[in-house]
Parts: C-alpha cells; sequence; structure tokens
C-alpha cells in the first residue's frame, strides 16, 4: 500500500517515467525509419551506379533501359525523405545530408532522362525547382518555396495520374546545398533567387499552375 | 498564413495529465477501510420538489424502503408547484405514514427558482421543529438504494466528517446526450471515490447527508449562488470538517436534451468559479489533498487543461482550414486518395507526442475498467471514445461558455 505522502512524489516519478519512455520510444521508431531510408536511398544508388557503369563504361544502349522507371524510384524516395522532414525537422544535419546524397541521385538521373529524352525521344518535360528550407533567406522566402512546391505537386498529379498532358518530371534542389554537384547545377543555371523553376533548360521565377501548364504545353510561357 | 502550435505546449498539457493520471492511480491503492454503522439515529430527509409529479413517488418511496429501522422523517417541500406535486405527495402520506416513518409536506406559495430556497424552508422546518441527528437532502428526481442511509451514516460515525454523499448514475440513459452523461457520471463518481480517499471531497450533489448539528453551526445553504451543492460543501470544508463519498449508487434525471444540458453546465460552471474565488483560501497547504490538490490542480489546472487543449484543437482546425483555402488559391485541389503507406503512417505514429497520447488512453481505459466494475455499470468501447472524443469538448465549450460569462459578469439562470 502507497503512503499518502509519498503519492505526490511518486506521481511525479511515475509521470516521468512514462513521459521519458514515450519520447524514447518514438525516437527508437523514428531512427529504424532513418535506417529503412537509408537502406533504401543506398539500394537505389547502387542501382543508379550499376547502370551507369552499363551505359558509360560498356557502352550499353540507353534507349534499352526504362530510365522512367528510376524516376518513379525516385519519387518515392522523396517521399520518404518529405516524411523524415516532417517528422525531424528541415534543419537537422542528418536529414541534411540525407538529402545531399538525394540530390546527387536526382542529378545522374536527371542526365540520363535529358539523354534518354533526346536519343530515345523520351515523350515527357523535365523541370528543375529551387528551393530553400532556410527561414531568414536572403535568396528568397521559405514560403514561397513551399507554394511552389504544392503548385508542382498539382502539376505532376494532373500531368502524370490524371493524363491530362505529357508526363512531367521535377527534380528539386536545394540552394543552400553543400554538395559540389548541386552548387555546379545552380551555378550553371545562373540561379540567384528562389523559387526559381527551369522548365526544357529555360529559367523561370515563381510561377502559377497556369503559367507553368502553359509552359509544358506550349514550349514557353503564354503570360 | 498562420504559425503552428509551439511542440511544447502540447508537451506541458500531456506531462499534466499524466501528473494527474498518476496521483489517482497512486491514490487506488490507498488503504481504506469501510467504516461499520455502530448506532442509528433519527433522520430528516428533505426533499425540494418544484413540479416533480413524475419522479417524486418513486424518490420517497426509495427513502420510506431504506433499510433503517430507526425514523425518518420525510419533508417535501413542494416549491410553489403547478402540476400535480402536492396531490402526490398528500397520496404518498396516506400511504407511507408508519411508525418509523413520516412524511411531511411543506407548502411555498411562491417559488425564487432556487433549490437551495426550497431546502432552507425543509431546514428551518426540520431545526426548530424536529429532534434528530441527521438531516438528508435528496432531489425530487433522484432514487436511492435501500443501503444508502446506512452507509452514509456509517461515515458519519466518523470524527470530523460532517457530510457524506453518494455516486450518482443518471436514471435515464437512453438517447446520446443520456448515454454521454452515464460515462461521464461514471467516471465523475469513480473520481470521488479517489478523491474520498485523500480527503478531497467538497461536493454535496443530489444526495447528501449531513450531521444535523452541521446546519446549527454553519448556518443554511447559500441561497445567491449558483451551486448550492459546492458551496455548502466548501463551507463545511473551510468550518475545518471532512465529507465523505460512498460507492452506493444514486439514480438520478439528468437532462436529455442537448439545451437542457447546456444551461445545467453553464450553471455548474459558473457556481463553481463563483464558489472558487469565495473560498480561494482553500487553496492551501492546510487543507491537505484538497487544498493541495484537488482545488489548485484538478478544479482550475484541469479546467485550464481542457480550455487549452480546446483552443489547440480549435488552433488546428482553423490552421489547416487557412492552409486549405491558401491552397485552392493556388489552384492546389485537395486529393481524396487513400493510400496506405507503411514508412509514413510508421512514421507519424512515432511521433511521441502521438505515442504519449496512446498510452494516456489506454491508461484511462485502466481507470474506465475500475469504474465500471466498482458501480457496476455497463459502458462500452464506442460509447467511451464518443465520450472522448465528441462529449468532453462538447463540456469544455460550456466551461469556456461559462467562464466568459463569469468574467464579464453575465447573468446566468438557476
Amino acid at each position: 500500500m502507497v503512503k499518502h505522502r509519498h503519492i505526490y512524489l511518486l506521481a511525479v516519478i511515475l509521470a516521468t517515467c512514462v513521459f521519458v519512455f514515450g519520447l524514447l520510444l518514438g525516437n527508437y521508431v523514428a531512427s529504424v525509419k532513418l535506417k529503412e531510408f537509408k537502406k533504401t536511398e543506398e539500394r537505389f544508388l547502387v542501382e543508379l551506379l550499376a547502370f551507369e557503369a552499363a551505359h558509360r563504361v560498356f557502352s550499353e544502349n540507353i534507349c534499352e533501359f526504362n530510365v522512367e522507371d528510376f524516376f518513379e524510384r525516385k519519387v518515392e524516395l522523396g517521399r520518404m525523405l518529405t516524411n523524415l522532414e516532417k517528422r525531424f525537422g528541415k534543419e537537422k544535419p542528418e536529414i541534411i545530408a540525407k538529402k545531399e546524397i538525394y540530390e546527387l541521385a536526382e542529378i545522374n538521373l536527371w542526365n540520363y532522362l535529358k539523354e534518354y529524352k533526346e536519343k530515345c525521344g523520351g515523350n515527357y518535360s523535365m523541370v528543375l525547382f529551387f528551393y530553400t528550407n532556410k527561414k531568414h533567406d536572403p535568396k528568397g522566402s521559405i514560403d514561397g518555396c513551399e507554394d511552389q512546391g504544392k503548385i508542382l505537386d498539382q502539376v505532376v498529379y494532373e500531368h502524370n495520374v490524371l493524363h491530362k498532358g505529357m508526363p512531367v518530371y521535377v527534380f528539386s534542389f536545394d540552394v543552400n546545398s553543400k554538395n559540389s554537384a548541386t552548387k555546379g547545377i545552380i551555378k550553371v543555371y545562373n540561379i540567384t533567387s528562389v523559387p526559381t523553376l527551369v522548365i526544357n533548360d529555360i529559367v523561370y521565377g515563381y510561377s502559377l499552375k497556369e503559367k507553368i501548364n502553359s509552359i509544358l504545353e506550349n514550349g514557353t510561357s503564354t503570360k | 498564413m498562420l504559425p503552428e502550435v509551439p511542440d511544447w505546449i502540447v508537451y506541458v498539457l500531456i506531462f499534466g495529465g499524466f501528473l494527474m493520471s498518476f496521483y489517482f492511480f497512486l491514490v487506488l491503492f490507498t488503504a481504506q477501510e469501510k467504516p461499520k454503522l455502530k448506532k442509528l439515529g433519527k433522520t430528516a430527509f428533505i426533499i425540494p420538489a418544484k413540479n416533480a409529479e413524475h419522479t417524486l413517488e418513486r424518490c420517497v418511496k426509495s427513502v420510506v424502503d431504506q433499510n433503517y429501522r430507526d425514523f425518518i422523517y420525510i419533508i417535501i417541500v413542494n416549491d410553489a408547484s403547478t402540476d400535480r406535486t402536492l396531490e402526490i405527495a398528500k397520496k404518498l402520506k396516506r400511504k407511507f405514514d408508519s411508525q418509523t416513518r413520516k412524511i411531511i409536506i411543506l407548502t411555498r406559495k411562491h417559488s425564487t427558482g432556487k433549490k437551495a430556497s426550497a431546502i432552507n424552508h425543509g431546514l428551518k422546518y426540520v431545526l426548530s421543529n424536529l429532534e434528530v441527528q441527521y438531516i438528508a437532502v435528496l432531489d425530487a428526481d433522484t432514487f436511492i438504494e435501500k443501503q444508502a442511509l446506512r452507509d452514509n451514516m456509517a461515515y458519519l460515525q466518523k470524527p470530523g466528517i460532517m457530510g457524506s454523499t453518494s455516486w450518482l448514475v443518471p436514471y435515464n440513459k437512453g438517447n446520446f446526450w443520456e448515454k454521454m452523461q452515464k460515462v461521464e457520471y461514471v467516471l465523475t463518481g469513480f473520481y470521488r471515490v479517489l478523491l474520498g480517499r485523500v480527503s478531497a471531497i467538497c461536493v454535496a450533489p443530489a444526495f447528501t447527508v449531513f450531521r444535523a448539528e452541521f446546519f446549527k453551526k454553519a448556518g443554511f445553504y447559500d441561497e445567491h449562488t449558483l451551486t448550492e451543492d459546492f458551496e455548502i460543501a466548501l463551507r463545511l470544508r473551510s468550518l475545518g470538517y471532512d465529507m465523505a463519498f460512498t460507492d452506493n449508487k444514486v439514480l438520478t434525471i439528468v437532462p436529455s436534451r442537448f439545451k437542457d444540458l447546456r444551461r445545467q453546465r453553464i450553471r455548474w460552471w459558473h457556481g463553481t468559479l463563483q464558489n472558487i474565488a469565495k473560498y480561494r483560501h482553500l487553496i492551501s497547504i492546510k487543507q491537505g489533498a484538497l487544498g493541495t490538490f484537488f482545488l489548485p490542480v484538478a478544479l482550475i489546472l484541469g479546467t485550464l487543461f481542457l480550455v487549452t487543449a480546446l483552443f489547440i484543437i480549435g488552433y488546428d482546425i482553423l490552421f489547416k482550414l487557412t492552409n486549405f483555402v491558401h491552397d485552392l488559391l493556388l489552384g492546389v485541389m485537395p486529393k481524396l486518395k487513400f493510400e496506405i503507406n507503411l514508412f509514413s503512417l510508421s512514421l507519424a505514429l512515432s511521433d511521441p507526442k502521438v505515442i504519449l497520447v496512446v498510452f494516456g488512453f489506454l491508461f484511462s481505459l485502466i481507470f474506465l475498467v475500475y469504474a465500471r466494475k466498482t458501480i457496476n455499470e455497463k459502458i462500452n468501447i464506442l460509447e467511451y471514445c464518443l465520450f472522448i472524443l465528441c462529449y468532453g469538448w462538447i463540456l469544455a465549450i460550456f466551461c469556456i461558455e461559462a467562464g466568459i460569462k463569469y468574467l464579464f459578469r453575465r447573468h446566468v439562470k438557476w
């Protein structure tokens, strides 16, 4: 039996224990998920490298590969990364590191899709989306980038799921990314502000859905 | 765009909830012996009855049928009823008057509309005309078990205890509001069982038995408050006495319509705030669990807890709504697609806030099981989920409404 005078103290101790246990359990499950993402990301990278080896080293014909299938898997990886960002926050170093690897994979895939389109006549559009995750970034507002991301998601949904136009493949890059490949692509397109879109190699600023659709359909903006 | 609710506010609320839950969980394991009734005494039941034609007979019969050999006076205070209450009271007198039971009918021509006034009318009569050791106050729409008087009286024979009350359970439990009140009353009753174990009972609801000497020392019921049952109990406590709680089942009629429930709860909360302000000196270490836990933590912080939680949920809904409208303006349509993604689902469930809320829910089920078992009332999991997800928040809205009315000194009817 518990004595009255001990109840308050015991209640604080037990509440603290359960509270801490809940926090630890949550973090444990999340760390397991982080490892799961790491494995998926590594597997994806290995396949990309294998593809690169086959294509570059052994000069296999790119048209024989299903490059678009890689894109679907990149989208899945991107979704996982977005979920991890929601759970851990966008500024957690571990997430930033994972994102940099993801961006490297994106750049490789973007290159292959570009080559595939040129050599094999792939019927799709490619969009590069440059954004920031920093709250007070002089390059542009995070809110604007989030809005642009939502608009792109909607465009992709209409084109790729509802089939309202040719498929659209979007590649997103954080302008503050430390990896040299992303820095290189930023330099190539002279990206100085965000949000910025590169649609079929032409640079555009913040764009509404109608404008993007118009560019995708006509090859240029009507507005 | 609205900013999101900071996580730390949610964590503080969750921790507060755990603290209260564990406190009561530990109280469950404190030693508690039921006292045995050693001596009977003459008792007067005061039944304030205003338009109680449908319930009075059952109420009086439950008193007459008490397993109690000593004398019971049943004082029916007909509070200017406009229905057949008086006629029924007279019929009951003819039917039940006996060697150990006597019904006395007092009729008031004008009602103040407050129950306290009718109780006081009966109290004045009892104290000046009858020689009784105990006075029980019973609502005309409330029915007691055969052992109710004996069980409560057993506690009143313990030194320092001046009042004893029982576990109220709705008599009517047919529609949604009644079923929700059943869950509420079962849980509240169990909560009071636990409060009783730490001498923190401070409410004298529909059926309460007092030692007659208490009214001689403390005076009558306060006719100016909206919750005379809370006021009299706080007064009892402020005079240095204690109250007991028995797990005897007392059936009472509860509001069946939303409108009536709202009016009742606003009155209760308004009255509660009135009386906490009046007896704020009871928030003190000297008052034991009542002063250090019940009044400051369970009642005041508990209310704040509910209100804050409601505010957060309301804010979250507003946040999502503004986001939704903002997205629509961007041309982003909501996508109604249902897909189970194990990764995102498990990641969302790994949020410590979600885990802790699940822990809290499971913990509350332990209390529910204990409560059901103790009072022998059936509550199914669906009723309990509806209570938590829906009814509890409706009560919190009433609580806010009462608080606003109290702060702006708006009149609340009895």
